[in-house]
C-alpha cells in the first residue's frame, strides 16, 4: 500500500509540473498582447512599449519562465494585468459564484436525474422509460447557450418571474434571496448533465434490480416502492455518486458559457474575458488552479479506490 | 443478431439512423437543390419571418435560412468527421503503442492524465486564442487536440486487457513479432471500442464548435454551420426567433441521432465499453 | 372669496405636483454597460465603456457642454496672453478630492505633466509645452513656443485625456495604469469597488462642490442624487435588454438596434436613440501595404461602395443611420461637405477602371474586423461582398477584439489592407484619429502634415474651418480611411429614471447620471 501511495504522489507531482509547464507554452504563443487591449483602441506603438517594460513582458522566454515556475512554488500565482490586484484574490472572489451554481446546477442534476432514471428502470423498455430516454437525451443535445437564452427569454422577460442576469455575493450582503439569479443558469447548465445522469441511474438501476437479494425481497412480498427505494437505490447508489461526481468536472466546463450568457460574476466567465483581454496570469491562474484540483481529486480518489479495492494497488 | 436487424427492431435506432442517413444526404447534396445561394445577401428583406418564398425565414443580412441551414449539414459534418479522424490519428497509435510498452505508457499517460486535467472547453479557447485566427482548420486541431487524449485513454485502456488475451500470449510464444502482434491481434480488436468513442466524439465536438462559436473564437461566423448561425441569430431571439431555432432542431437532431447510435453500438458491440467510454 | 379659494386650491395642487415631479435624492441606479473596462484611469484609454463610470469620479479642467463647447471645470478663470503663448488657469477653491484634501495647484501641474508624458491624446499639445509651473495654490501657468488652438478641448476632453488626481496618485502609478484602489478624484462620486467581471460601484461624495452655473451637458452645476451608481458588465445583447425590461438594470447601453420594435410601446421602457452625437463607422485603410499603399487602388476601394447596404447590414432601419462622407455630423459646427462627391459613389465600373490603371493584378486584399463588433462584422460582409464583385481578391478574416487590435495596430508588420472599425464625435478636426501619423493606417504624406501643423497652430475658427476643408478635399484624394456614414446607437431606460436623455441634453454614446434621479 505504503508503494503504491508513493509512486501516485510521484505521479501526481509529475502531474502538476507538467500542468504548469503545458499552461505556461500555452501562453506564450498566443499573439496580440494586453497592453493594445488596456490602451484603448488608439493607442500608439511607444505606450505599448512602454507597459511592456514594466510587466517584464519583453524579457526574455526562460526568464519569464524561471520566474514563473519560481512564484508558483511560492504559493505565488502573480498580479492580474487589468485589476492590478493578485490573481489568486480575483479567483477567490469570483469563486462563490461558480460554487454556488455548481451546487444548484448539480440539484437539479441529482433531482431531474436520480428519478428519472429511476422510474425509467423500473419499468424498462415501457413508452415511459423510452420517452424519459429520449427525453433526457434531447437534453444533452441542445446546446446551453441556447436553452439559456430561452429561459432567460421567457422567464425573466416575458414572465417576469425571475431575475435575468448578474448575481450579488451571498455571503457579503448575508441577503440569500440574491440566489434566485442562479435559478435560470442553473437550470440551463443542469439539464444537460441530468441527462447524463438519468442513464447512469437506469442502466445501474436494471443491473441492481436483477439481483438476487431484489428478486427475493420481492418475493417475500415486500412493496414495489419499498424494495426500489430501499435496497435498490441503495445499491446502484455507488455508481450514480461516481456519476455525479464526474459530472462536477463537465459542470465546470459548462458554466463557462452559461456564466456568458447570464454575465455571472464567476470563475467560468472571468477566464473566456481574460483570454480575450489578453489577461495571461489571471488566464494562467484559472487553468493551474482548475487543472491542479483536477489532479489532485484525480490522487485522492486513486487512493480511496486501492483502499476499498486492493486488487488496484499492485497493478 | 445482425446489426441491420437490430437497427430494425429498435425504433430509436430506427429513428437515429434515419435522420443520420437523410443528413448525410442533404450534406452531399445540398447545394444542388437548395433556393437560393446560402451567402447571397439581400438587404431589403431582412429579418423575414417563414414564409413560402422563405421556408425558415431570412437573417439579418437577408440570407435564407432554409438554404443556410441544409448547406451547414455539410460544414458540421467536415468538422465532425475532421475531428473524430484527427482524435483518431493521434488517439489510435499513440494509444496502442502506451498500452502495449509499459515505458512509452508512463510516459505519455503522465502527459495525457494533465492534458485531460483540463476542461475541454478552457483548453479548446486558449488553442483557438493560440491560433489566432478563427478558421476551420484551427477550430479542427482545437478540439481535435481537446478530443485526442480521450481516444488514447480509450484506445491505451483497451490495449491493455487486449495484450493479457491468451491469443496474444499464444502469439507472442510462437515468436511473433511485436509489430505482427500489434497490428494483427490488436488494433484489428480495437475496431469496436474506436467506434464507438468516435460517434461520441463526433457528437460532442459539434457542441463544442458551436459554444466556441458562442464565446466568439469559432469558425468564421459567414461559413454557414449551424452553431455559426444559432450564434449570429442570438441577437434575435426575440425579434426573429427563426434565425436560431432552424439551425439549432438540426443540431439537436443529429446530436441526439449519434449518442443514440453510440449508445446502441456500445451495448452492442461490447457492453464492457460501458465503463470505459 | 369661492374663487380665492379655488386659486389656492390651484396653487397648493401645483405645489404638491411639483413636489411629485421634482428630483428625488436616494436610491441605487443601476447600469448595463456592454464590456468592461480594461481601467478607469482616462489618460492612458480610450475607452467609452471606461469613460461611462470614471466621467462621474474624475474631472478636468474643463467640460464639455451641449453644443461641445469647452467650459471651465475645475477653474475659476482662465487667461491667455496677446501673444497666445502663455496661459494662466485659475483653480477654485476648496474643491476636495475623496480622499478629503483640498485641490491644489501642484496636483494640477503633476496631472498634467503625466498626461503630456504618457497621455494618449497630449502629443499635439505637449510638442509645444515649454514650461509648466505652480505659481501659488491656486494658480497655475503654462508656456507654449507657439499658440495652441484646440487648447480648451484638448483639456475637455476625456478619452486619453488629462483628468486630474492627486499629486500622490500620480507618482505612485507613473507610466502605469493607476490602481483601482487609488482611484481618487473630484467628481460626484466616489470610487468604492471594482468586482472583477462583475461591477463597479460609486456612492455619493458628500464633500463635492459643485459649480453654481447651470447644467449644460457635462459643464455646469453637478447634484448627485442617488446615493449610490452601480455600473455592471453585461456583455450578452438579451441580457442587458431583457435586464431592463425586468427591472434589474435601470439604464443599458448599446442594445442592437434591430431590437427596437421589441422595446418600443413598452411604457415602463424609454428607448434612446442616440443621435446627437452619432457615431463613425469607418474603414481604415493601410497606406503603408504594398497594394494599398498605392492611391489608385484605395481610390478603387472608395469607388466600388455602396453605402446604403453597408449602413443597413450595419445598424438597420434607416431611423438608426444617416448618409454623410463628412468626419462631423451637420450641426457640428466643423460639418462640411468639402470632399465628399467622392463619397458613396457606388460606381462599379470606375472601381474597375482604376483597378486596371493600378495594375491590380489579384493580390489577396486582407479585411480585418473583430466578430464582437457586430456592426463591423456586418459591415465587412458587405463590403468583401462589393469589392468581389469588382474583381478585388477579398480575404475577410474575423479575430476576436484583443487580437484584432494587436493586428491592426503591428505597424512593423501589418498584415492587412483594410480595417474596420467607428469612430465617436470628438469635438476638434485635430484630435480626428487618422490625423496621426501614429494611428494604424498610417497617414503620412507631406501636404497632409503641412495642412495638419495649419490646423494646430491658427486660433481662428474661420481660418481653421478652411483649413479643415482642405484636409477633407485631401482625405477624399488620397483615402486613408472611408467613411461610412452616421451611425446612432440604441440605449435603453426604465421609465422611471428622469434627468437623463428626456429631460436634459442627451449627451450621446457616454450617458452621465449626475442630475438624474428615481421616482
Amino acid at each position: 500500500m505504503f508503494s503504491y501511495i508513493v509512486r501516485r504522489a510521484a505521479g501526481m507531482v509529475v502531474s502538476v509540473l507538467l500542468v504548469v509547464t503545458i499552461t505556461f507554452v500555452l501562453m506564450q504563443l498566443i499573439p496580440g498582447d494586453p497592453s493594445s487591449v488596456l490602451l484603448g483602441p488608439n493607442a500608439t506603438p511607444e505606450q505599448i512599449e512602454g507597459l511592456k517594460r514594466t510587466w517584464g513582458l519583453d524579457q526574455p522566454i526562460w526568464v519569464q519562465f524561471y520566474k514563473y515556475f519560481a512564484n508558483f512554488f511560492h504559493g505565488n500565482l502573480g498580479e492580474s494585468i487589468f485589476f492590478r490586484q493578485p490573481v489568486l484574490r480575483i479567483i477567490g472572489q469570483r469563486a462563490e459564484t461558480s460554487i454556488f451554481l455548481g451546487i444548484m446546477a448539480l440539484m437539479v442534476v441529482v433531482g431531474l436525474g436520480v428519478p428519472a432514471g429511476v422510474i425509467a428502470a423500473v419499468r424498462p423498455n415501457s413508452w415511459v422509460d423510452n420517452s424519459l430516454l429520449l427525453l433526457a437525451l434531447a437534453g444533452a443535445s441542445i446546446p446551453s447557450f441556447w436553452l439559456g437564452l430561452m429561459l432567460m427569454v421567457l422567464f425573466a422577460g416575458k414572465l417576469h418571474l425571475l431575475p435575468s442576469s448578474g448575481y450579488t455575493s451571498v455571503i457579503a450582503t448575508g441577503n440569500i434571496a440574491n440566489l434566485k439569479n442562479l435559478v435560470l443558469p442553473a437550470f440551463a447548465l443542469g439539464f444537460v448533465n441530468a441527462a447524463l445522469v438519468a442513464r447512469t441511474a437506469r442502466s445501474s438501476m436494471l443491473d441492481v434490480l436483477r439481483v438476487d437479494y431484489i428478486t427475493t425481497a420481492r418475493a417475500k412480498g415486500l412493496r414495489d416502492s419499498v424494495v426500489i427505494l430501499k435496497h435498490a437505490l441503495r445499491n446502484a447508489a455507488i455508481p450514480i455518486t461516481t456519476v455525479i461526481s464526474f459530472t462536477f468536472a463537465s459542470l465546470i466546463s459548462g458554466a463557462v458559457v452559461t456564466e456568458n450568457v447570464f454575465a455571472l460574476p464567476g470563475v467560468g466567465s472571468l477566464i473566456v474575458q481574460s483570454v480575450l483581454k489578453r489577461d495571461y496570469p489571471v488566464i494562467q491562474g484559472i487553468m493551474l488552479v482548475v487543472a491542479v484540483l483536477y489532479v489532485v481529486i484525480n490522487f485522492v480518489t486513486d487512493l480511496t479506490y486501492a483502499f476499498l479495492d486492493p486488487r488496484i494497488r499492485y497493478r | 443478431m445482425g446489426f441491420i436487424e437490430l437497427i430494425l427492431r429498435r425504433k430509436t435506432l430506427l429513428f437515429a439512423v434515419g435522420i443520420l442517413f437523410s443528413l448525410v444526404v442533404i450534406s452531399i447534396f445540398a447545394t444542388y437543390f437548395v433556393p437560393y445561394d446560402p451567402d447571397a445577401l439581400s438587404l431589403s428583406d431582412r429579418l423575414r419571418p417563414p414564409s413560402t418564398a422563405h421556408l425558415f425565414g431570412t437573417d439579418h443580412f437577408g440570407r435564407d435560412i432554409f438554404s443556410r441551414t441544409l448547406v451547414g449539414t455539410r460544414v458540421t459534418f467536415i468538422l465532425g468527421l475532421s475531428i473524430s479522424a484527427f482524435a483518431l490519428v493521434f488517439g489510435v497509435p499513440l494509444g496502442v503503442l502506451s498500452g502495449y510498452y509499459d515505458r512509452v505508457g508512463m510516459v505519455l499517460m503522465r502527459v495525457i492524465d494533465a492534458v485531460m486535467a483540463f476542461p475541454a472547453i478552457i483548453l479548446a479557447l486558449a488553442l483557438m486564442a493560440i491560433m489566432g485566427k478563427p478558421g476551420m482548420v484551427n477550430v479542427i486541431i482545437a478540439v481535435g487536440m481537446v478530443w485526442a487524449p480521450r481516444m488514447v485513454r480509450v484506445v491505451y485502456s483497451s490495449t491493455l486487457s487486449l495484450r493479457e488475451n491468451t491469443y496474444v500470449e499464444a502469439a507472442r510464444a510462437l515468436g511473433a513479432s511485436s509489430g505482427r502482434i500489434l497490428i494483427r491481434h490488436i488494433v484489428v480488436n480495437l475496431l469496436s471500442p474506436v467506434i464507438v468513442q468516435s460517434t461520441f466524439t463526433f457528437a460532442f465536438s459539434i457542441m463544442e464548435v458551436a459554444a466556441l462559436n458562442f464565446l466568439g473564437v469559432g469558425i468564421p461566423p459567414y461559413i454557414p454551420s449551424w452553431g455559426g448561425m444559432m450564434n449570429e441569430g442570438r441577437t434575435y431571439i426575440i425579434r426573429a426567433p427563426w434565425i436560431i431555432l432552424f439551425p439549432g432542431v438540426f443540431l439537436a437532431l443529429s446530436v441526439l441521432s449519434f449518442n443514440l447510435l453510440g449508445d446502441a453500438l456500445r451495448d452492442r458491440l461490447d457492453p464492457k465499453l460501458r465503463n470505459i467510454v | 372669496m369661492w374663487h380665492k379659494l379655488g386659486l389656492l386650491c390651484v396653487l397648493f395642487l401645483g405645489i404638491a405636483v411639483a413636489a411629485v415631479a421634482g428630483p428625488k435624492s436616494g436610491g441605487v441606479l443601476r447600469v448595463a454597460l456592454a464590456s468592461e473596462p480594461g481601467t478607469l484611469d482616462m489618460q492612458l484609454t480610450t475607452g467609452v465603456a471606461a469613460s461611462i463610470p470614471a466621467r462621474h469620479v474624475f474631472e478636468g479642467l474643463f467640460a464639455f457642454d451641449e453644443n461641445y463647447t469647452p467650459r471651465p471645470m475645475l477653474l475659476e478663470d482662465w487667461e491667455l496672453s496677446a501673444d497666445g503663448k502663455t496661459v494662466t488657469f485659475y483653480l477654485r477653491r476648496r474643491v476636495l478630492f475623496h480622499n478629503g484634501k483640498e485641490l491644489v495647484a501642484e496636483d494640477v501641474v503633476a496631472s498634467l505633466e503625466r498626461w503630456g508624458k504618457y497621455g494618449l491624446t497630449s502629443k499635439a499639445l505637449w510638442n509645444h509645452v515649454q514650461k509648466l509651473e505652480a505659481v501659488d495654490d491656486y494658480t497655475v501657468v503654462m508656456v507654449l513656443d507657439q499658440p495652441f488652438a484646440p487648447l480648451e478641448t484638448y483639456l475637455a476632453n476625456i478619452y486619453g485625456g488629462p483628468r486630474i488626481y492627486p499629486k500622490e496618485v500620480v507618482e505612485a502609478a507613473d507610466a502605469e495604469p493607476i490602481p483601482p484602489e487609488d482611484y481618487v478624484g473630484t467628481g460626484p462620486y466616489k470610487f468604492i469597488e471594482w468586482k472583477a467581471g462583475d461591477y463597479i460601484k460609486l456612492v455619493r461624495f458628500d464633500g463635492y462642490s459643485a459649480r453654481d452655473s447651470a447644467p449644460s451637458g457635462y459643464a455646469g452645476k453637478r447634484v448627485a442624487y442617488f446615493d449610490e451608481l452601480l455600473f455592471y458588465f453585461v456583455p450578452e445583447d438579451n441580457a442587458r435588454l431583457v435586464g431592463v425590461q425586468a427591472g434589474t438594470y435601470d439604464y443599458a447601453v448599446n442594445i442592437p438596434n434591430d431590437l427596437y420594435p421589441n422595446v418600443e410601446g413598452d411604457p415602463n421602457l424609454v428607448p434612446i436613440i442616440v443621435d446627437h452625437p452619432p457615431v463613425y463607422p469607418v474603414a481604415l485603410i493601410n497606406t503603408i501595404s504594398p497594394l494599398t499603399g498605392k492611391m489608385k487602388i484605395r481610390q478603387a476601394i472608395l469607388a466600388a461602395i455602396d453605402m446604403e447596404p453597408l449602413m443597413l447590414a450595419g445598424y438597420g432601419d434607416p431611423k438608426f443611420w444617416k448618409l454623410n462622407g463628412s468626419y462631423f455630423a451637420p450641426g457640428i459646427r466643423w460639418y462640411t461637405t468639402a470632399g465628399t462627391e467622392a463619397y458613396d459613389q457606388a460606381d462599379p465600373e470606375e472601381a474597375k477602371r482604376l483597378l486596371k490603371e493600378a495594375g491590380y493584378n489579384g493580390e489577396p486584399l486582407r479585411i480585418i474586423v473583430a466578430g464582437d463588433m457586430t456592426a463591423q462584422y456586418n459591415q465587412s460582409l458587405v463590403v468583401a461582398d462589393q469589392l468581389k464583385k469588382v474583381g478585388f481578391n477579398v480575404d475577410l478574416q474575423v479575430y476576436d477584439k484583443a487580437t484584432f487590435f494587436a493586428r491592426r495596430n503591428n505597424r512593423e508588420n501589418p498584415e492587412w489592407e483594410l480595417a474596420f472599425t467607428f469612430f465617436y464625435t470628438i469635438p476638434d478636426p485635430s484630435l480626428v484619429l487618422p490625423l496621426n501619423p501614429k494611428y494604424a493606417g498610417w497617414w503620412d504624406t507631406p501636404q497632409k502634415r503641412i495642412l495638419v501643423e495649419v490646423l494646430n497652430q491658427i486660433t481662428d475658427f474661420k481660418v481653421r474651418y478652411k483649413v479643415w476643408e482642405a484636409i477633407m478635399e485631401l482625405w477624399y484624394i488620397e483615402v486613408p480611411t472611408i467613411k461610412f456614414g452616421d451611425a446612432f446607437q440604441l440605449h435603453l431606460k426604465r421609465a422611471d429614471l428622469k434627468g437623463y436623455g428626456t429631460d436634459y441634453i442627451n449627451m450621446g454614446a457616454a450617458p452621465y447620471f449626475w442630475n438624474s434621479w428615481k421616482e
